[in-house]
């Protein structure tokens, strides 16, 4: 009798249980980035600096099921590591366990100063403070005079949040490792008398990413990554050097609530979610090194363009379009591929 | 200039003798806020009533601070006395532990907290807005 061990992860999202308390801001993560490695790297990808965001994303020849979370955020207590975030990916059976470490300069408990200096230049001096009911008041005169302070009160982080969203930063090194889907079990050999489970690693994955925000509104994002990686676990695979890097931009095009409208919305006052369109762009590139006969899929070179559009609906409702272009360059051939997905994203943001 | 100080006074008063023990008799209040520091967070209501009249701690004006800590004398109360107090604080980004005491001197103990036990966690831009009513001892 064979045995053998399998990993699989199982992602589970119940989007219903969550309450407005949930959504919080998203101040970096509204505009730019969460997604900034649709493709290529999107397994070791980290996503934004949010508490916790889920994605499943489905195209024609790959799935993802993915959660990146930041757990410490969690603790009570504020330290130099609240920034640091776990991914879980399972990508075409392939099983992603990473951790990386940040930095993200919209945490007033891990920067030098950045949200404190924001808050003291954009919140008054002079905010008066909630009135007291006068002695000949009525209760309904009073109630409406408080809810018009209500109001004002809300009003006045609108400029702190905007200056926020301006030159925001966040940057992330991390380290992922992939397993194949057999991590273990009695020895399978295969029509070449080769062990086909001989090993459970397929790739250690270290990466660096960064991420600006201009505004609310443009944001960019850089990032590099440096992959160890074999085709399959057969024995006689050997792990080949990897390079790759990823650039991408995002602009809220189309804003679908604007001046008073957006004022008095509620998740924009909570989370400073903007209902919009968004149109991005990435570019992915990768690049083996060693012998050829253990690329994967004898690919040697992989360039990736995927231009998108964000629908934000609800901080609850958000997915993407995306048409990523592919053009792979192998050991004796060149193609050129176009490759359509839906992607739906699921985020719950930063806990600082 | 005449200073209050200086002035001339009966030391075998009587009344000024009954004020003194009054006045040792009474239990300063105070209203107590902690947060975990360094989070940006406004103080916009602190209103509390003895009596029938009702008072704003604040004296008209919010107060906005990251330094975890705000400390305001509400005044002399006598052993007996009830205090409602309300009050209301803006987080400007999550806050993981914010607490609400009120201490009184002679002796000194304190004798309200919000919540009532460990912290509370504040989530951006959620008021926390809460009641809480003291008896002086």
């Amino acid at each position: 009798m064979k045995i053998q061990f399998t990993i699989s992860l199982f992602l589970f999202v119940h989007a219903v249980s969550w309450t407005n308390a949930q959504n919080k801001r998203m101040f970096f993560g509204s505009i730019s980035t969460s997604h900034a490695k649709p493709e290529l790297f999107n397994d070791i990808s980290f996503g934004n600096m949010d508490l916790l965001s889920a994605n499943l994303k489905y195209s024609k020849d790959q799935s993802l099921q993915k959660i990146t979370f930041s757990p410490l955020k969690l603790m009570k207590k504020s330290n130099l590591l609240n920034d640091t975030r776990l991914n879980f990916t399972q990508k075409d059976g392939i099983s992603t366990f990473g951790i990386a470490f940040g930095l993200d300069n919209t945490n007033p408990f891990n920067t030098l100063g950045h949200v404190k200096k924001i808050f003291n230049e954009k919140i008054p001096n002079n905010i008066p403070s909630k009135p007291v009911q006068g002695a000949a008041e009525s209760d309904v005169d009073y109630a409406e005079r408080l809810k018009v302070y209500a109001k004002q009160l809300a009003w006045i982080q609108i400029p702190y949040m905007e200056a926020m969203a301006k030159k925001s930063v966040s940057f992330l090194i991390g380290y992922n490792i992939s397993l194949f889907e057999l991590i273990g079990g009695d020895p399978v050999k295969n029509s070449d008398s080769l062990v086909s489970n001989k090993y459970s690693v397929k790739s250690h994955n270290f990466s660096a990413d960064f991420n600006y925000g201009f505004n609310k509104d443009f944001g960019v994002s850089l990032g590099a990554a440096y992959i160890k990686k074999r085709q399959s676990a057969v024995e006689d695979q050997k792990m080949i050097d990897y390079i790759g890097y990823n650039v991408g931009i995002s602009w809220r095009a189309i804003c679908l609530k604007d001046g008073d409208e957006l004022k008095n919305d509620d998740d924009y006052l909570k989370s400073f979610f903007i209902p919009s369109i968004v149109i991005g762009c990435s570019y992915e590139y990768q690049k083996a090194n060693g012998d050829s006969k253990y690329f994967e899929n004898g690919i040697a070179y992989q360039h990736v363009i995927t231009p998108y559009l964000d629908f934000k609906i609800s901080p609850k409702n958000q997915f993407r379009l995306g048409v990523p272009i592919k053009r792979y360059d192998s050991v004796n051939k060149t193609q050129v591929g176009l490759g359509p997905f839906i992607q739906y994203s699921l985020s719950l943001s930063d806990t600082n | 200039m005449r200073l209050k100080l200086f002035q001339k006074i009966k030391v075998t008063d009587k009344l000024l003798e009954d004020k003194i023990v009054s006045t040792l008799g009474q239990r300063q209040v105070y209203f107590v806020l902690k947060w975990t520091k360094d989070a940006p967070l406004l103080l916009y209501q602190l209103h509390y009533k003895v009596g029938s009249t009702t008072k704003d701690g604040l004296n008209g004006q919010a107060i906005k601070d990251t330094d975890g800590d705000i400390s305001i004398l509400l005044g002399s109360f006598n052993p007996g006395d009830s205090i409602k107090i309300s009050f209301g604080v803006k987080p400007f980004s999550d806050i993981p532990q914010a607490l609400v005491t009120i201490p009184q001197t002679n002796p000194i103990q304190v004798i309200g907290r919000s919540p009532e036990n460990d912290s509370k966690s504040l989530d951006s831009f959620v008021d926390w807005e809460d009641n809480l009513t003291v008896t002086v001892k």
